[in-house]
């Protein structure tokens, strides 16, 4: 592995990745975690305490958050580093080139590193202003802040940046499905760390110990135990104790437990390169042969040459109709919403219809379940607003009647029409209990979501930022029940309808506003 | 210098897309020629080692280029027919990184970039993001990148595609310079590229080599065999059936035809013939053949 070739592979893909709009909205998501943090809703509790907001305690804070929240989404953000050289192409080439099998898989899990490593480095410098803004402590003690970046959060993001380079090469994880299997992994192997801690990619189960013994030492008689770290919360900062944490004390066994996790992103990335088929186009066509489109080269074969179509291959004469009138419709805006509809469906496999069954037979028969749908579609809202760009089509479809009001409309419906299954239990229930306020927040969802990932598809161009914030958001909202980012309303105290109405209505403004760029500019062009 | 495809066969599931195809390429340019779904982008993707073919071999100088790739893409410039760029990056960062990735030298590679984005005209916008760079700016870095690393095998599929006139003149006039002491293999469906650089044709139909010549050879085969006459437009539906027409030229008094045929009908003049002719003439002979 020549390291110049690994310097430039992974450079070319983390500038072509950051230097877009997508990328820049993944930073200030980081910023906006920072001021949760400040505001108490991002929370590492040590039975009843917190740390005062020293430079151990903000870098164990951001590490953990690094580590926990950036290590779920982290891998939908930057599972697309092998699609988009299939998507540009630019794959053909490389493939053609002297470059191993193992340089390129290197070089693109050390470029997902470099782009997660850039977002842990807003997370860092916004504690920092943090530690000053608050001021429970001045003292900036740069080895205590850094030291848990460095042993928590940089493992946990190599191990994370490797596996997603090894899903992009195995033939089911490339695919949605690999986002639904990393967040079912990623719930087991958190659950896993808790108890052992050499299985614990986050270093949850590292810091557990030691804050508890801290603390317990400094209130032995009202120690209770507990050691959570929450987002989203519900327990307010201020009404905790706090102690002072001096940081952990990183000894070589401890430090040896972390890089482990080094060595598994080492071995992962070795067997990507096992799985990488460098762009083969016959095993993309068997690929697409599988899902039902036809061979190009069956294709039956036509003269090339100038004019002379019609001298080597005569058509037998047949009336083509083409002098006929096209007449338009009067009304094509519920054409274009079932051609959506249509195009949002395009190609899923049947394990992903059998999958949607499962979670709304689920969601219907058992009330806890009611998130499942919500969830599963994720990889289909996320086409909205992007397909444009990502196959193509700008052209031909900016250069129809009303591309950013009928046809942006017609998506956003369509992944409305997608929502509406998604939250059909909530509906049922709503009606059946004529709960007029769950009714309302599930309507609101369904109105929400769709408006979120079109907004996020016209803006970004491409659906992962859409992927990774609605997943967490699921988590931490739905999930948690959590008001104010309960999207769904799960539960009558997080019900907040109207703001998430009002919040769809002002995204779907954006959504126009970015289709108009568009098509005035011709943005979308570019891709 | 010496490229040998020894009986490459391509299949893919159970349709196969290049049946048992042999021909040994030295210096010179070879052109590729055949209709769509021949098979000619599955040959130069086997060439350019992207796909593996099902079987058969390929010996670059002797040496097994399924056994070592390397040695074959250590000396290759690939333009494929549909590539893209990174629209983020500019044009000297995207062919730093495609230095970087064909093993170049840091130095040499700097110094190539530097003559090839003036060679293909784009130095003027070298820092200006390749999203927003036109279709032919595009196919002019693609050329450029397929130049970086001075192959002695050069794979250009559709090279002019998308280019203007001028652009396309200076790039054969380029193909021309370069053929001298490399292999050049060159598809493409404008037959006066075919025309000004080739030094040999191959020409291909439904996964099969019909015929390698020189485009002097070709042309003799047509010759005696290329016609015109002027008929009534009415008449031009009921004669496409039965003539092998390749050109057509609307006149005042009905529709001159330019058609290929061994027994031409009355009054019929015959024609020098072009490389056009000779292409339909070789292409309907070998279904003739298939049909046999």
């Amino acid at each position: 592995m020549n390291p110049r070739v690994l310097y430039h592979v992974a450079r070319a893909d983390f500038l072509e990745r950051t230097r877009s709009y997508g990328f820049l909205l993944t930073l200030a998501a980081m910023g906006w975690l920072v001021y949760q943090t400040s505001q108490g809703n991002v929370l590492l509790k040590i039975d009843r305490y917190r740390g005062i907001f020293n430079s151990a305690w903000l870098g164990t804070m951001m590490a953990l958050v690094t580590a926990v929240l950036l290590s779920l989404v982290g891998l939908y953000l930057v599972k697309n580093t092998l699609a988009r050289d299939e998507r540009t192409r630019v794959g053909q080439i490389l493939a053609a080139a002297p470059l191993s099998n193992l340089g390129y898989t290197f070089g693109k899990a050390l470029s997902n590193f470099a782009v997660l490593a850039t977002m842990l480095l807003v997370l860092a410098a916004g504690s920092v202003v943090l530690q000053f803004a608050v001021g429970e402590s001045r003292d900036f003690r740069f080895w205590s802040f850094v030291s848990p970046l460095l042993f928590i959060a940089l493992p946990s993001l190599a191990f994370t940046a490797a596996l997603a380079v090894l899903f992009e090469n195995l033939p089911v994880t490339r695919s949605g499905a690999g986002n639904v299997i990393w967040f079912f992994l990623w719930t087991a192997l958190i659950a896993v760390g808790i108890n052992y801690p050499n299985l614990d990619f986050t270093g949850l189960g590292v810091l557990n110990r030691p804050m508890q013994e801290q603390v317990r030492a400094l209130d032995p008689a009202g120690y209770k135990g507990g050691f959570s770290f929450s987002l989203g919360g519900g327990e307010k900062a201020e009404e905790l104790r706090t102690f002072v944490w001096e940081g952990l004390e990183w000894t070589p066994a401890i430090v040896r437990t972390r890089l482990i996790w080094v060595a598994v992103a080492i071995a992962l990335t070795l067997a990507a390169a096992l799985a990488f088929q460098r762009f083969d186009p016959s095993r993309l066509q068997l690929r697409q042969t599988r899902k039902g489109k036809s061979l190009t080269e069956d294709s039956p074969p036509k003269a090339e040459i100038g004019g002379l179509i019609r001298a080597v291959a005569p058509p037998a004469p047949r009336a083509l109709g083409l002098n006929a009138p096209a007449p338009l419709a009067r009304s094509r805006f519920f054409g274009l919403v079932e051609g959506e509809i249509r195009l949002l469906l395009l190609g899923q496999r049947w394990w992903w219809y059998v999958g949607m069954t499962g979670c709304l037979i689920a969601s219907f028969v058992a009330p806890e379940a009611i998130l499942a749908p919500w969830l599963w579609p994720v990889t289909l809202w996320s086409q909205l607003g992007t397909r444009e760009r990502r196959y193509g089509t700008a052209a031909m479809v900016f250069s129809a009647p009303s591309p950013a009001r009928a046809q942006l409309l017609a998506t956003y419906v369509g992944g409305m029409a997608l929502a509406l299954v998604a939250g059909s239990a909530g509906l049922a229930r709503g009606l059946i209990h004529g709960d007029a306020q769950a009714l309302g927040a599930t309507v609101a969802g369904m109105a929400f979501v769709p408006a979120l990932a079109l907004t996020l598809g016209v803006w970004t161009g491409n659906g992962k930022f859409f992927e990774s914030l609605y997943t967490a958001w699921w988590y931490i909202g739905p999930a948690h029940a959590m008001p104010g980012l309960d999207f769904i309303g799960v539960t009558t105290a997080s019900q907040t309808p109207t703001r998430f109405l009002i919040a769809a209505l002002a995204l779907l403004v954006c959504a126009f506003a970015g289709r108009v760029r568009q098509t005035a500019y011709g943005f979308a062009l570019r891709a | 210098m010496e490229l040998r495809i020894d009986q490459v066969t391509k299949s893919y599931g159970r349709q196969t897309a290049l049946h048992a195809f042999t021909l040994t390429l030295r210096p010179g340019v070879l052109a590729l020629l055949g209709p769509n779904g021949a098979g000619k982008t599955t040959l130069m993707n086997i060439l350019a080692t992207v796909t593996a073919p099902t079987s058969g071999s390929l010996r670059w100088n002797g040496e097994d280029v399924r056994r070592r790739p390397n040695a074959l893409r250590r000396v290759l410039g690939y333009l494929p027919q549909d590539f893209g760029v990174y629209p983020n990056l500019n044009a000297l960062e995207f062919l730093t990184y495609i230095g970087a990735v064909k093993g170049l030298q840091a130095r040499a590679a700097r110094d190539r970039i530097e003559a090839l984005l003036v060679l293909v005209n784009l130095s003027d916008v070298r820092k200006q993001a390749l999203g927003g760079y036109s279709g032919g700016m595009r196919q002019r870095l693609g050329i450029a990148q397929a130049l970086l690393n001075d192959p002695k095998l050069l794979i250009v599929d559709e090279p002019t595609a998308g280019l203007d006139p001028e652009e396309r003149v200076r790039f054969r006039n380029l193909l021309t310079e370069l053929s001298g002491e490399r292999i050049v293999i060159l598809s493409t469906h404008i037959v006066s590229d075919v025309e000004a650089v080739a030094t040999e044709i191959a020409l291909i139909d439904r996964g099969r080599l019909l015929l390698t010549a020189s485009p002097e050879a070709m042309l003799a085969r047509a010759e005696g065999r290329v016609w015109s006459m002027t008929v009534p437009s009415a008449e031009l539906a009921e004669l496409k059936p039965r003539l092998l027409i390749s050109g057509t030229l609307r006149r005042s008094n009905g529709v001159e035809i330019r058609f290929v045929s061994g027994e031409p009908p009355a009054g019929a003049r015959p024609m020098p013939p072009t490389l056009e002719d000779a292409y339909l003439l070789v292409l309907e002979g070998g279904r003739a053949e298939a049909r046999a």
